[in-house]
Order: C-alpha cells, then sequence, then structure tokens
C-alpha cells in the first residue's frame, strides 16, 4: 500500500473519523456487479443495492476476518448525527475466500443517502480466534473503534470507501 | 463605492480593482499624477478638485478600456461633472488644501477655527511652522485619503445630496459598491438605496434597498479594513423582509447567511478532499497496473526463450527418427 504520499482514506477522512492511522497489511477486494469497486470512487445507490462480493486475499485459511461497513455520513455529511450508521456485519470469514463463508451478524443494507454525498466505508479487522459477535441492538451510531476494543479485534487491518449520493438529484441545498 | 483602501478579501474577481480615487490617500494619488503637483499644500482647494476628477477620468476611460463594470461605465462617464466650484463652498475654494487640513485637524466642527489640540493656539492660521505641520501632516495628511478629506472639509457632506451621485457612480465596479458602499461609506447612505436597484448586478441575490444598514457601521471606517464581506454582507436582504426590518431581523439574517457560508466552505473542502482521495487512488492503481504488466511482459518473454529453447531441443533430437520414417511406400493410392 502506497503510504508515502498521503493516503486516500486519510485524505478521504475515513482516517480519523472512523478508524485510527493503522498499516494495512492484509488486501481484500469489493466487487459490485462483478466489477471491482476502486476506493474513493462514486457509485450510485441502484449500482449497490446488492451485497457485494468481497474477496479477501491471502493464502491462510485458517485466519479469520471480520468486516464492517458503516456510513459516517448519515443523514447527510453536514450533520452527520447518526455517525456511523451500520449496514453490515460478517464475522468469521476465511481468508482467501469470500464475505458469503463467513457469519452475517447484520444483514447488508443497501445505502439510501437522502442528504449530501455520503462515504460508505469497509473495515476489515483480522480475528485471533474464531468468535462469537453480537449484533447491537440499533444500526445508528455504531462506533466501529469501540466496537474492536470490545472485542478485541485491535487494530483495522484494510479499509476502503466509495462515496454515494442520491440517485435524482437535489440531495443539496436546503437552506438553514 | 468601496472607499477603503485594500481590497476585500473575499470579493469575486471583477471586483478585485480598487475603487476610485478617492480612495486614494494623499501620497498615492500625488504619485500617480507623477508628482506633478508637488505638493498638493499649497494647491488650491479647486485646483485639487480638478486634479482628482482628471484622474477619475482617465481611470474612467481605463475601466471602460477594460470592460469591467458592467452598468457603471455608462454612468460613469456621464457621471463625472465639472461640478466645479459648485460643490465647493465659497469659503473653501480659495483656501489652500494646507490651510483646509489645517483646519480639520485643528477642529471638530467649524471650519476656519485652528484648533488647540497640538498647535499653538496663539498663531493665526497659514502661520504654523511648516516642521510642525510637516509633523502632523506627513503622517497623517499623505495618508489621508483623499474622500475622507473632502468629507471632513466639508466639500463634501454626508447628507443625501443629488451632487453626491457621482462619487457613488464613479467607481468602476458597481458590484463591489453594492457592498462597499452600504456598510463602509460615510457618504451616500441614502441615494444608494435607490441607486442600488438600477445598478445592482443581476448575479447578487436579494440586494434590496437597505439604507437601515449604513448608521449600523461606523461612518469613518474608511481608513480601515473593508471587512464588509467577511463577516456577513449585512445589506443582504431577502425578499421576504422588505418592509420589516428591524434590528433583529437583520441580525437573523446575517447570522444564517454566516451559517450558510461556513456550511458551504465545509462542504467545499469535503469535495476537495473527496477529489483528492480518488485521484490518489487512481494513481496508485495505475503505478500497480503498470507495474503488474511489466511484470507480466517480462514474465511472457521468458516463457517465449524456454518455449523456443523445447522446440529447438525436440527438433534436435528429431532428425534421427524422422529420418527413419521418411521411407515411404511408393505405392500409395495417390
Amino acid at each position: 500500500m502506497n503510504m508515502s504520499r498521503v493516503d486516500p482514506l486519510v485524505l478521504g477522512n475515513v482516517v480519523g473519523d472512523i478508524v485510527d492511522p493503522f498499516y494495512p497489511s492484509a488486501s481484500f477486494k469489493v466487487f459490485y456487479n462483478n466489477k471491482e469497486m476502486t476506493s474513493g470512487s462514486e457509485l450510485k445507490p441502484s449500482q449497490v443495492a446488492i451485497e457485494p462480493r468481497v474477496q479477501i486475499g491471502g493464502r491462510d485459511m485458517r485466519t479469520l476476518y471480520t468486516l464492517v461497513m458503516v456510513d459516517p455520513d448519515a443523514p447527510s455529511p453536514s450533520n452527520p448525527t447518526k455517525r456511523e450508521y451500520l449496514h453490515w456485519l460478517v464475522t468469521d470469514i476465511p481468508e482467501t475466500t469470500n464475505a458469503s463463508f463467513g457469519n452475517e451478524v447484520v444483514p447488508y443494507e443497501n445505502p439510501k443517502p437522502i442528504a449530501g454525498i455520503h462515504r460508505f466505508v469497509f473495515v476489515l479487522f483480522r480475528q485471533t480466534v474464531r468468535q462469537t459477535i453480537d449484533a447491537p441492538g440499533w444500526r445508528s451510531n455504531f462506533n466501529t473503534r469501540d466496537f474492536a476494543q470490545y472485542y478485541n479485534l485491535g487494530s483495522p487491518v484494510a479499509s476502503v470507501f466509495f462515496n454515494c449520493q442520491r440517485e435524482n438529484g437535489c440531495g443539496g441545498r436546503r437552506y438553514r | 463605492m468601496d472607499f477603503t483602501n485594500k481590497v476585500p478579501p473575499d470579493t469575486p474577481l471583477p471586483l478585485a480593482r480598487q475603487g476610485s480615487v478617492y480612495s486614494l490617500t494623499f501620497d498615492e494619488f500625488q504619485s500617480t499624477l507623477g508628482g506633478g503637483s508637488k505638493d498638493f499644500g499649497s494647491m488650491n482647494m479647486d485646483e485639487l478638485l480638478k486634479s482628482i476628477w482628471n484622474a477619475e477620468e482617465t481611470q474612467a476611460t481605463m475601466a471602460s478600456a477594460s470592460g469591467c463594470g458592467p452598468t457603471g461605465t455608462e454612468q460613469q462617464t456621464s457621471g463625472i461633472h465639472r461640478q466645479g466650484s459648485l460643490t465647493l463652498p465659497r469659503t473653501l475654494s480659495q483656501k489652500t488644501v494646507d490651510q483646509v487640513w489645517k483646519d480639520i485637524i485643528g477642529v471638530g466642527t467649524s471650519t476656519g477655527n485652528a484648533g488647540p489640540s497640538s498647535m499653538c493656539p496663539a498663531v493665526p492660521v497659514g502661520i504654523v511652522t511648516k516642521e510642525e505641520i510637516m509633523q502632523k501632516r506627513e503622517p497623517t495628511l499623505g495618508e489621508m485619503t483623499l474622500e475622507e478629506f473632502l468629507v471632513r472639509a466639508g466639500v463634501v457632506r454626508e447628507e443625501p445630496v443629488p451632487q453626491m451621485t457621482p462619487f457613488g457612480v464613479t467607481t468602476p465596479t458597481v458590484c463591489e459598491n453594492n457592498f462597499g458602499k452600504l456598510v463602509g461609506s460615510p457618504m451616500q447612505p441614502r441615494p444608494f438605496g435607490g441607486l442600488n436597484n438600477g445598478s445592482v448586478v443581476p448575479g447578487f441575490v436579494g440586494l434590496g434597498p437597505t439604507p437601515v444598514s449604513a448608521p449600523v457601521e461606523s461612518p469613518v471606517d474608511l481608513n480601515g479594513n473593508s471587512s464588509d464581506l467577511s463577516p456577513v454582507p449585512v445589506p443582504y436582504v431577502f425578499k421576504g423582509l422588505r418592509g420589516r426590518k428591524g434590528a433583529a431581523t437583520v441580525e437573523k439574517v446575517a447570522e444564517r447567511r454566516q451559517r450558510r457560508m461556513i456550511k458551504n466552505r465545509e462542504s467545499a473542502a469535503r469535495s476537495r478532499a473527496r477529489k483528492q482521495a480518488y485521484m490518489m487512488e487512481l494513481e496508485a492503481e495505475i503505478a500497480k497496473l503498470k507495474e503488474q504488466n511489466k511484470e507480466l511482459q517480462e514474465k511472457q518473454v521468458e516463457m517465449m526463450k524456454i518455449e523456443k529453447a523445447k522446440v529447438q531441443e525436440v527438433m534436435s533430437q528429431q532428425p534421427m527418427s524422422k529420418r527413419v520414417c521418411l521411407r515411404r511406400t511408393f505405392t500409395g493410392p495417390w
């Protein structure tokens, strides 16, 4: 991973808003509609309506991963009172496979941004053991940092994100 | 007309030009004339005004040539009236700038009295030592803007007078006027209410006549920075509030605008960050792909070589057995 220039995650404020700075030690790819998602790109709600294929790279099938997908800009980037909104939570994903092999603790909810341009962030944690993770009571105001700490997941090992805004205009200005 | 010396930092580009000659200080004005008149001090007020008008005209022609200020230019050329001694009270026109200046710094109210402040009261006007004047004046008159001088001299009044219009209209960029003149200008609070309507550049939203705003700002805010834009531009009035401007509403409006501006800024910053982040990511990916491509190409070359070698090996072994096989029967059907 290219850390010499400013990392896109830092620029996009993912580092800071959701996670603390970390060293990526795993790789994963997200495929929406069989097309690889480039971190930082913009996708339409229609394109992300269906759960993506999240492929974890590597070689050792014994290592397990937890995947978190959150929206830190809910309900709107200028007023993120629901930060972070949990869209998906999958645990026990074996390395080299994809998320469908894991345990879906919180089912995928497709992004439906109303106001502004939201970031949707995937964060990957490496589990030390196979563990049971409970679903939170609600999706709003999820805190990835606290979550990781509570379940001893340590620092994230990888992260990507994409931007998404309302399909038909006027996610923009509201006076006041 | 923006009577401040500096360009407001937030104004869009077309407003970057300085307002008018009036916002120049004596020093600057002098230098623009190429040091033609060595010392304004001994110049008559009449002459002073004439030279100012000259300078304005040249500025007007320059302005119209450069094409800035949609409505201002036409008005400008017509607006520079040779008011001549019409605007100058009798008492003033014959005085020299020096004398008027002394009057100004000496007195707050009446012109013509020698002031007590830092001058020897016993000495009649005109005979104060040159050094004293220089000391007093150098840091002050030279730095004073023309307009302020004129105001103080009583040449220009602060009440709405029809003759005032030339001053306001002379600025080449009318847009700037709408902010600057209403907020920071002492000279034309009221007439500009009316003037604005005609000369408002359509780009400005909802700018209506707001005479109320003028008294809000201190009139002698000329030499100060033009902060009229950085705190919220007070003259902005929404269409709905046309008739009912209390101080509270104006404040609220201002506050709302301020908040909006902040939000907009944040949004813009986020947008830029987004763009940059994506750009970085793409570049990184390009680099990665190029690398990959290079490797694959090299690999392919290698593979070709190996294959070639293999084939050659096979070929060199073949000949023996082939010769054996080449013996054919001649009794083939064809």
